[in-house]
């Protein structure tokens, strides 16, 4: 290597030398709280007993199940067909309270393919008309709106 | 180009190299693939694709980084370096497979165009969390695009050793747009911080073994040569050169090589003409000064390549004084025949 080569190698792993660390520990902190890695847990395959409602479209089903009891609450959805958004993620909204998007709204979990996912609902009592919305988080759209 | 032109031309040692590449690539996803399916039996193909690809791509990239400094710190790592160009273009193939089925993924199913929709779809260059990292990913892939396309001696002769290094050194501006595209990618959501952890050590190897040797060979080149007389300047004694092989020294401009050969010693210029390699760092073989990097060889008489080959380096003047060396730094043009210092003059 030449001598110039050589300066401008050195210099230029001076300046990585800050940039990198500096890039990763930016990034680091930077990371949103709650993190979104929930997305990324797996939802617990087996569906609860007692299905309370069901709404079908084109690519896919989605029910609500519960337990005998009452004691836990679930979001069963049947993807028939690939979706046309592979990232597609599912948001529990609540149009009286004004939330309508991603704002505000209660994150469920994430599609990826076809098969079936079922997500725990957090309540205590059975809401009979809630509302979903499937959400495309690399585009930012809506891509569906599921109410019950 | 003759009929007879190879555009590689295959020994037995890149055989070996790229068996080895090819063995170590296999059994890296053979492992992914397991660990991965035992821990998420849900994942799909697409997604197992892209992470095993990013990843290995990832790993050969911080090894491809070593092995400059590694050689530059210890002669021994320089079998790693022969092929190094292999290394490159499988690591930018990989990457390419992730980048491919990344957009495919990610891009493709949507009514705007896949390259399109990469920049478009999200546009928040002013917030961390949500940056566009994707796009950095593009553009690191583009680079590694271009250095595997140049990797070609063709491309190194025709774009002169000069500009193909600086144009092969944004390897460095695209290794630290992969760490974006990884921090704020990927680590956004798995936030587990073995992940960052092991970047972290990937990443702090790389600049600590880059700054040690650049700072080594920086020191190398500022040593000062006081003594001077008629344009010689001393340099070392002459038992601190071994038989058939060279010491290095900087006092102008270049670096310059001395080696001891056949009972003389002879000056060239230190810059191998095929990658710029350091050719006092090479050994004498068949008569020859060979460069360590990829076996380049120049008489130590005139600094020319062996016919039927065309490279020359340029000579220089040395004489002794007792045991003392003494080099002109002043070339010869290149090529030009020197007849070197015998040694039993020191008697």
């Amino acid at each position: 290597m030449i001598r110039p080569l050589r300066k401008r190698h050195i210099q230029t792993w001076y300046a990585l030398a800050v940039l990198i660390p500096v890039g990763i520990i930016g990034a680091w902190l930077a990371v949103p709280t709650p993190v979104q890695d929930h997305l990324l847990n797996p939802a617990p395959s087996q569906a609860l007993p007692l299905l309370i409602k069901s709404v079908s479209k084109d690519a896919y089903t989605v029910r609500l199940r519960r337990m005998e009891d009452s004691s836990a609450f679930q979001l069963e959805w049947i993807c028939h067909s690939a979706l046309t958004s592979p990232s597609a993620i599912i948001y529990e909204i609540d149009p009286q309270k004004g939330i309508n998007d991603i704002e505000g709204a209660a994150l469920i979990g994430r599609i990826n393919s076809r098969g079936i996912y079922h997500f725990p609902l957090d309540r205590n009592s059975p809401d009979v008309h809630p509302s979903f919305i499937l959400y495309d988080i690399i585009h930012h759209r809506i891509i569906d709106r599921i109410n019950f | 180009m003759s009929v007879s032109y190879q555009a590689v031309g295959w020994n037995r040692q890149k055989k070996i190299y790229d068996r080895i590449l090819f063995g170590f690539c296999v059994i890296y996803i053979i492992v992914f693939a397991g660990i991965t399916l035992t821990v998420n039996s849900d994942v799909t193909f697409e997604t197992l694709l892209i992470r095993f690809t990013s990843t290995l791509a990832a790993l050969l990239l911080t090894i491809i980084l070593s092995i400059g400094p590694l050689c530059r710190l210890n002669p021994k790592f320089l079998p790693l370096l022969y092929n190094r160009r292999h290394l490159g273009v499988t690591m930018f193939s990989i990457a390419l497979v992730h980048g491919a089925f990344g957009i495919l993924q990610f891009h493709s199913l949507g009514n705007t165009d896949p390259l399109n929709s990469l920049f478009i779809s999200n546009t928040n260059y002013g917030s961390l969390a949500d940056f566009p990292f994707q796009a950095l990913g593009f553009f690191a892939l583009i680079i590694l695009a271009l250095m595997a396309i140049t990797s070609h001696d063709f491309w190194l002769h025709n774009l002169s050793p000069r500009i193909w290094k600086t144009l092969h050194m944004f390897v460095y501006l695209a290794y630290f747009l992969i760490i974006m595209h990884v921090m704020l990618g990927v680590i956004q959501y798995e936030t587990n911080p073995v992940f960052v952890l092991i970047l972290m050590m990937g990443s702090f190897t790389i600049i600590t073994l880059h700054v040690a040797a650049g700072t080594r060979e920086l020191r190398k080149d500022n040593i000062k040569f006081g003594l001077e007389k008629q344009g010689f300047v001393k340099v070392c004694d002459v038992e601190d050169i071994r038989d058939d092989r060279a010491k290095i020294f900087c006092p102008k401009a270049e670096r310059i090589a001395i080696f001891k050969t056949e009972g003389k010693l002879f000056a060239i210029h230190n810059v191998c003409k095929h990658q710029n390699g350091p050719l006092g760092e090479g050994r004498i073989v068949d008569g020859c000064i060979t460069c360590p990097w990829h076996g380049y060889q120049y008489l130590p008489k005139n600094g020319q390549s062996p016919p039927p080959f065309k490279e020359m380096v340029s000579t220089y003047d040395v004489k002794l004084n007792g045991t003392e060396v003494w080099l002109n730094p002043t070339p010869y043009p290149e090529g030009t025949e020197r007849p070197g210092v015998a040694l039993q003059m020191t008697s």
